[in-house]
């Protein structure tokens, strides 16, 4: 029912009803924040993420398939440009680390959290958010997807591009390189 | 523990596996301290990531989404086949290109068509009677002409041509070539003379001693002989101070008699 539906807005758009753009906008927006918000942990960024997936999305509707779920092919965009920016964010970070010679590493290392996240976050929480921040961006968009998100692996193998069982071979991977991570932590504070 | 053991355990914790195979693995791993801590550890990830599924509200509006996209002017693209004959027309777009760049360049370079020495009888300045004895050298495109790259096209100095037929005139007046018995309107190269153009027909005598002006004409290549341009006549009347023949300059060779 809602791939009819989202299809169908999908083709209203195509021909020039910007009002349909904005009823998927509205249903999907959530959607497509949560997640960037998860792979950026800023609400500004997160929203500027949002914003350029839109715009990318609506420049290239006519690319969508009708076969594939609209959030799916929204999904994989919003992949592409967190992905995109936190390569740019880690170049600038090396750089700024280069260039402050280590002062500015209470800016830098770990998360960079938003004041609503730390009137909210107890321990446990930031804990494992350093831990997720820590990741490499294709553990992080995977873990993301599958254990916060709890996307479907059908659904993860069209967003990320590659074959269920690809998909799970990278889940397997990313939740052993979080745990890794996340066992000193766990030796400093138990979870 | 190793790795695929631990992925199995990873597995169980965050429920990937069926519960037949997870009740399975549950009675593997009692007796297993190692992975009854990974599962542990692997279990409380497990609600730790659920737990940041929570975020902050957005607040994003519609507005922003309509100004971002109109400030870059954005529209829907129409659903169009994707053409795959770029491949093919390319190199015929670039071969096209290459021709038309050759041909451009060799209309720049290839000279102007170059006059040509022809008898015209039918001049009407020169008909004397019905007979018209005279042949006129007149300038007139030659249109076989056929541009060769490798020869450098010599420059057109009809002047010089002119003046040394002229001064050789002014040597020896007695001693007169046959080219002057013809106006040379631009001058002439003499490598490219022919001594036959010009000729009186059969019959009519031959130029001789009895022409007694030269037309020298300095005009430019490419000018009829009909035309009104300056024509410099040569006496064969000497200056008394300089010696040389006498050469007067007239504005049209309409009234111009050559060889008598």
């Amino acid at each position: 029912m809602e791939l009819d539906t989202d299809v169908a807005l999908v083709k209203k758009a195509r021909d020039g009803d910007f009002g349909a753009f904005e009823q998927l906008f509205d249903r999907h927006r959530s959607l497509v924040y949560r997640f960037a918000y998860q792979m950026t942990s800023r609400r500004d960024d997160a929203e500027d993420v949002v914003q350029e997936a839109f715009v990318r999305a609506y420049q290239n509707l006519h690319r969508y398939r009708d076969e594939a779920k609209f959030t799916t092919w929204l999904l994989r965009i919003v992949t592409n440009l967190c992905t995109d920016q936190a390569r740019m964010t880690q170049r600038r970070t090396a750089l700024e680390q280069q260039e402050a010679a280590g002062a500015l590493d209470w800016m830098t290392s770990g998360e960079i959290e938003d004041p609503v996240n730390n009137l909210e976050a107890d321990r446990r929480k930031v804990a494992l958010r350093k831990a997720l921040n820590a990741l490499p961006v294709h553990h992080k968009s995977v873990i993301i997807l599958r254990d916060i998100e709890e996307r479907e692996y059908p659904d993860m193998a069209a967003i990320l591009g590659c074959t269920v069982g690809g998909a799970k071979l990278r889940v397997l991977r990313a939740r052993r390189a979080l745990k890794e991570r996340i066992a000193p932590l766990l030796g400093e504070d138990r979870l | 523990m190793n790795g695929k053991f631990e992925d199995k355990v990873a597995q169980f914790a965050f429920g990937d596996l069926s519960p037949e195979e997870g009740a399975q693995f549950e009675r593997e791993v009692q007796g297993d301290p190692d992975a009854q801590r990974a599962l542990s550890l692997y279990k409380e990830m497990r609600e730790g990531l659920r737990s940041l599924a929570d975020v902050p509200e957005d607040q994003f509006s519609k507005e922003r989404l309509r100004d971002a996209i109109l400030k870059q002017g954005l529209k829907p693209v129409a659903t169009q086949p994707v053409s795959n004959r770029g491949w093919f027309w390319m190199p015929v777009a670039a071969c096209a290109l290459g021709f038309g760049m050759m041909f451009v360049v060799n209309t720049l370079r290839r000279p102007s068509a170059g006059p040509q020495v022809v008898i015209n009888a039918k001049d009407p300045a020169f008909n004397i009677g019905s007979q018209s004895p005279l042949k006129v050298a007149e300038v007139a495109p030659h249109e076989d002409f056929k541009f060769d790259p490798l020869t450098v096209p010599k420059p057109l100095v009809r002047d010089t041509a002119a003046e040394k037929v002229a001064a050789r005139a002014s040597k020896n007046p007695d001693e007169v070539d046959p080219r002057l018995s013809a106006v040379i309107p631009g001058g002439m190269d003499e490598a490219s003379y022919d001594p036959n153009v010009g000729d009186p027909p059969a019959g009519s005598s031959q130029p001789s001693a009895t022409v007694n002006t030269v037309a020298v004409n300095p005009v430019h290549a490419g000018t009829d002989s009909t035309s009104s341009g300056p024509i410099v006549l040569i006496d064969q009347d000497k200056d008394e101070q300089t010696g040389a023949c006498k050469a007067t300059e007239v504005g049209s060779s309409s009234n111009v008699l050559v060889g008598g």
